[in-house]
C-alpha cells in the first residue's frame, strides 16, 4: 500500500477571488483537508477542515460577522488566528467553553492565489520564498478550476514533456520540439517550445506538414516553480512578444488527482503584434470565449506513450528544492 | 464531560469487524441482535415481493392471504427448495414477523427469542387499523450508519444551526438537556425557554415570535428505533416515529410516520413534508461524518454539556455490544422496550 505523502511548504490552494468573508472554501492538498476563508480584516485564514466535536468538515459551515469560522452542525466557533475554540453559542453566558484548538495554517496571497503553508512551522520557509510569476492579468481575464485524474507529479511532468496533453490556447498548436534545454530564470524552470497558428484546423502539429517547416511563427514559453509546479504559460511571437498567457496553479488533490486553478488573458494594447492570429484571439475574448483551457479528461493512451524529456530536469529540481520538498511519511 | 468509551477492545468474532476498539468509537461495525426492526410501512408490503436490506442481509417481504411474510430469499427461490435458511431464521428461511403501528416488524436474531412484548411502544400511533393519511409517512435515506443518525437526534442543538430556517435559531433565554437511560434505551429531554420562532413555523400555526420548546428523543439502541415528541408552547406538537433500518455501515433507511393532530390543516399537511427538507440537511452533515467514524486512529471527540445524551449513548452501546460479543443477547431486568412511554414523552395515547 502506498504511503501517504506529506506535502510541506507553500502551496497555492485557492484563487483570491474564491474567498469570501461569508462562506469558507474546502480544499485538499494530499491527505490534508483545509477550510479557508477571509476574516473581518479581509485576511485569508486556513484551519484544519474538521470540527473536533463531531468530525464534520468546517468548510460546510460559515464565517461569523466578527470573522470567525463556525461549524454548520452545532455552531462551534474557531479563531482563524490560532485555531482556538472560542464559542459554543448555546452555552449560557459565563459558562466555560472546553479548552480545545485545531490546526491553524499560515497563509499569504501572491499572484492572485492564496498560498497555505503546510508541514511543521520550523521546517518551512517564510512567505518570501514564494516565487513571483511573470503572469500579468489582461483587461479581460478568464478563470477556472479543473480536477485532472492524474497525480500531481505526473501532471507537472506532462506539462513539461507534452503540454498539448494538459492545456491548450485557442488557435494554437504546440510542437514536439523544445527550443533548447530547460533553464532556471529567477528560480523558475523555463522552457521554450515551437508552436503554430491553427485557425484552419490543420491537425496535430507533429504529424502534418508543419513538422518540417523551416521557421515557426510562435513559441510556447512555460515558467514553472520547481516544487508546486505552478506555471505561467505564454504564447509569444518569434521576437518574444507575449500574445496570450495563463497561470496554472496545481496542487495534489484527493484520490491521486490534481486540482488546477487557472486564469488566462489575451494581451492587448500598444506594442502588441498585429496579424490575423492575435486579432482573432482578441476578438474571441471580446465575445466572452476563453482563449485557454485545461484538459480535465487527459488522454491516458497518449500520456502513457509520452517519452521523458525536460521533465527529467524538473524532477531533479523538485527533489533538490529543500525544504520545499515532498517528504515520505509513515 | 467524558465522551470516548473506555471499554476494552471489542471484536466481532462473527464478521471480523470491530465497533469499538480501545478508546475509539466506530459506529456501524456491529450488528446488534434479538430485536424487532420496523423494516417497511405496511402499505408497501403487498402480494408482490419487495426487497429490503437489514445489516447487509437481503430481506424479502410480501403477503400471503393478507399475512405479512419476511424471508431471506425470494418466494420463488424458497419454493424451489434449493435455498437453505441461515442462523437468523432457524434454517427455515423465514424471519418472525409482526404487524403493528402500520409497520411490518421483522425479528433480527434468534427466532426462539422473538416475543411481541419486545416491540417498542409508540404511544401516539394507532397499533392497528387503517394507515394514517399518505402525507404523514414516507421514507428518507441517510448515507451513514444508523448510530450517527441516532446521535444526531440525541443532540438536537444541531437543529438551531442546520435547520434554523425551520425550527428556529439558537436565540433563547435558557437551554437545558436531561438524559435518562437503561441498558437498552437512551432518552434525551431538551427544554428551551423563549426560543425564536421562524416565519415558517408561525405560518404553520405557532402563534408567537417566541415560544418555549420541549423535545424528547427516546432511542432504542438494538432496533434503531427513535420515538420523537416535540412541542412548542404555545403551538402544536410534532409526534414523529423515526425508525432507522440499519441497511449497512454506509446507509440507514428512515421509514418515518408523523401523527400531527390538534393543529391547523396547514400544519397537518405541511409539517410532515418538511422531512424532505430536514432529512437532506442532516445528510449533508452526516454523510461526510461517516468515513471519519469508520477510519481507525481518529482523534477523540471533544464534548460540551449538550453532548450528555450522546456520551451516554456511546456508553450504553459499548456495554450492549460487549454483552452480545460474550453471547448474552438477553434483555436485562431494567429494560422493557414495550413499556408505556406516554408519560416520558408527556403525550396522550391514541389507543
Amino acid at each position: 500500500m502506498a504511503q501517504p505523502v506529506a506535502y510541506k511548504g507553500w502551496w497555492p490552494l485557492c484563487g483570491s477571488e474564491e474567498l469570501t468573508d461569508r462562506k469558507p472554501v474546502g480544499v485538499q492538498c494530499g491527505d490534508t483537508r483545509i477550510a479557508i476563508y477571509r476574516d473581518s480584516d479581509n485576511r485569508p485564514r486556513a484551519l484544519e477542515d474538521r470540527c473536533p466535536h463531531r468530525r464534520v468538515p468546517l468548510s460546510l459551515g460559515r464565517v461569523t460577522p466578527d470573522g470567525f469560522l463556525q461549524c454548520g452542525y452545532h455552531g462551534w466557533t474557531f479563531d482563524g488566528d490560532n485555531g482556538d475554540l472560542i464559542r459554543i453559542p448555546n452555552l449560557s453566558e459565563g459558562e466555560r467553553v472546553p479548552q480545545c484548538a485545531i490546526r491553524c495554517y499560515a497563509t499569504t496571497e501572491s499572484n492572485g492565489l492564496v498560498y497555505v503553508c503546510l508541514g511543521e512551522e520550523s521546517e518551512n520557509p517564510g512567505a518570501e520564498a514564494i516565487l513571483e510569476q511573470p503572469y500579468r492579468p489582461g483587461a479581460r481575464e478568464f478563470r477556472g478550476v479543473e480536477h485532472v485524474p492524474v497525480s500531481h507529479e505526473e501532471f507537472v511532468a506532462a506539462l513539461m514533456d507534452g503540454p498539448d496533453l494538459v492545456f491548450g490556447f485557442t488557435g494554437v498548436l504546440f510542437g514536439e520540439r523544445p527550443l533548447g534545454d530547460p533553464r532556471f530564470d529567477d528560480g523558475l524552470l523555463t522552457l521554450d517550445r515551437i508552436a503554430y497558428w491553427n485557425w484552419g484546423g490543420i491537425g496535430h502539429a507533429n504529424l502534418g506538414p508543419l513538422r518540417h517547416r523551416a521557421d515557426n511563427p510562435l513559441m510556447l514559453r512555460t515558467r514553472t516553480e520547481p516544487v508546486t509546479g505552478t506555471t505561467t504559460a505564454q504564447v509569444c511571437d518569434n521576437e518574444g512578444h507575449v500574445l496570450a498567457q495563463s497561470l496554472l496553479a496545481c496542487a495534489p488533490a484527493a484520490r491521486g488527482t490534481t486540482a488546477v486553478r487557472w486564469r488566462a488573458s489575451v494581451v492587448a494594447g500598444s506594442g502588441v503584434p498585429s496579424g490575423k492570429g492575435p486579432a482573432l484571439l482578441r476578438a474571441l475574448t471580446r465575445l466572452g470565449k476563453s482563449p485557454f483551457k485545461v484538459n480535465s479528461m487527459i488522454d491516458g493512451e497518449a500520456l502513457a506513450a509520452l517519452l521523458p524529456g525536460p521533465s527529467d530536469t524538473w524532477r531533479q529540481a523538485s527533489r533538490d528544492s529543500t525544504p520545499l520538498s515532498l517528504s515520505e511519511t509513515a | 464531560m467524558e465522551t470516548a468509551i473506555a471499554d476494552p477492545q471489542v471484536q466481532d468474532t462473527r464478521s471480523g469487524k470491530s465497533s469499538i476498539v480501545g478508546q475509539e468509537w466506530r459506529p456501524g461495525n456491529y450488528d446488534l441482535r434479538d430485536t424487532w426492526i420496523p423494516v417497511a410501512h405496511s402499505p408497501h408490503v403487498t402480494g408482490k415481493p419487495i426487497r429490503r436490506m437489514v445489516h447487509s442481509h437481503p430481506v424479502f417481504l410480501w403477503r400471503d392471504g393478507g399475512r405479512p411474510l419476511a424471508a431471506e430469499f425470494h418466494p420463488d427461490a424458497l419454493g424451489s427448495g434449493q435455498c437453505r435458511g441461515g442462523e437468523l431464521t432457524g434454517g427455515s428461511g423465514y424471519f418472525p414477523v409482526h404487524e403493528r403501528y402500520n409497520y411490518v416488524w421483522m425479528w433480527y436474531g434468534n427466532p426462539d427469542n422473538a416475543h411481541e412484548a419486545l416491540i417498542p411502544d409508540v404511544p401516539y400511533l394507532p397499533r392497528a387499523g387503517k394507515p394514517l393519511p399518505r402525507n404523514m409517512w414516507g421514507q428518507i435515506y441517510f448515507n451513514c450508519s444508523y448510530e450517527l443518525v441516532q446521535e444526531n437526534l440525541l443532540d438536537l442543538v444541531h437543529a438551531d444551526y442546520l435547520h434554523s430556517d425551520i425550527i428556529g435559531d439558537e436565540e433563547n433565554d435558557d437551554d437545558r438537556v436531561y438524559v435518562e437511560s437503561d441498558s437498552e434505551t437512551v432518552t434525551m429531554i431538551r427544554e428551551v425557554s423563549n426560543k425564536t420562532i421562524p416565519p415558517l413555523l408561525r405560518f404553520l400555526g405557532v402563534p408567537a415570535k417566541k415560544a418555549d420548546y420541549r423535545a424528547v428523543a427516546h432511542v432504542h439502541l438494538r432496533s434503531g428505533v427513535v420515538v420523537l415528541y416535540g412541542k412548542f408552547m404555545p403551538g402544536f406538537a410534532q409526534p414523529l416515529f423515526h425508525p432507522l433500518v440499519p441497511e449497512s455501515r454506509y446507509v440507514s433507511r428512515n421509514n418515518f410516520t408523523f401523527n400531527i393532530t390538534g393543529a391547523s390543516p396547514i400544519a397537518r399537511h405541511g409539517f410532515p413534508l418538511l422531512s424532505y427538507v430536514i432529512g437532506p440537511q442532516d445528510d449533508f452533515m452526516m454523510k461526510p461524518q461517516n468515513p471519519k467514524y469508520q477510519a481507525r486512529g481518529e482523534r477523540r471527540d471533544v464534548s460540551s454539556r449538550f453532548d450528555a445524551a450522546d456520551s451516554r449513548y456511546r456508553m450504553v452501546m459499548a456495554k450492549l455490544i460487549q454483552r452480545q460479543k460474550e453471547g448474552d443477547y438477553s434483555y436485562l431486568s431494567d429494560a422493557d422496550p414495550g413499556q408505556d412511554i406516554a408519560g416520558l414523552l408527556d403525550c396522550p395515547r391514541v389507543d
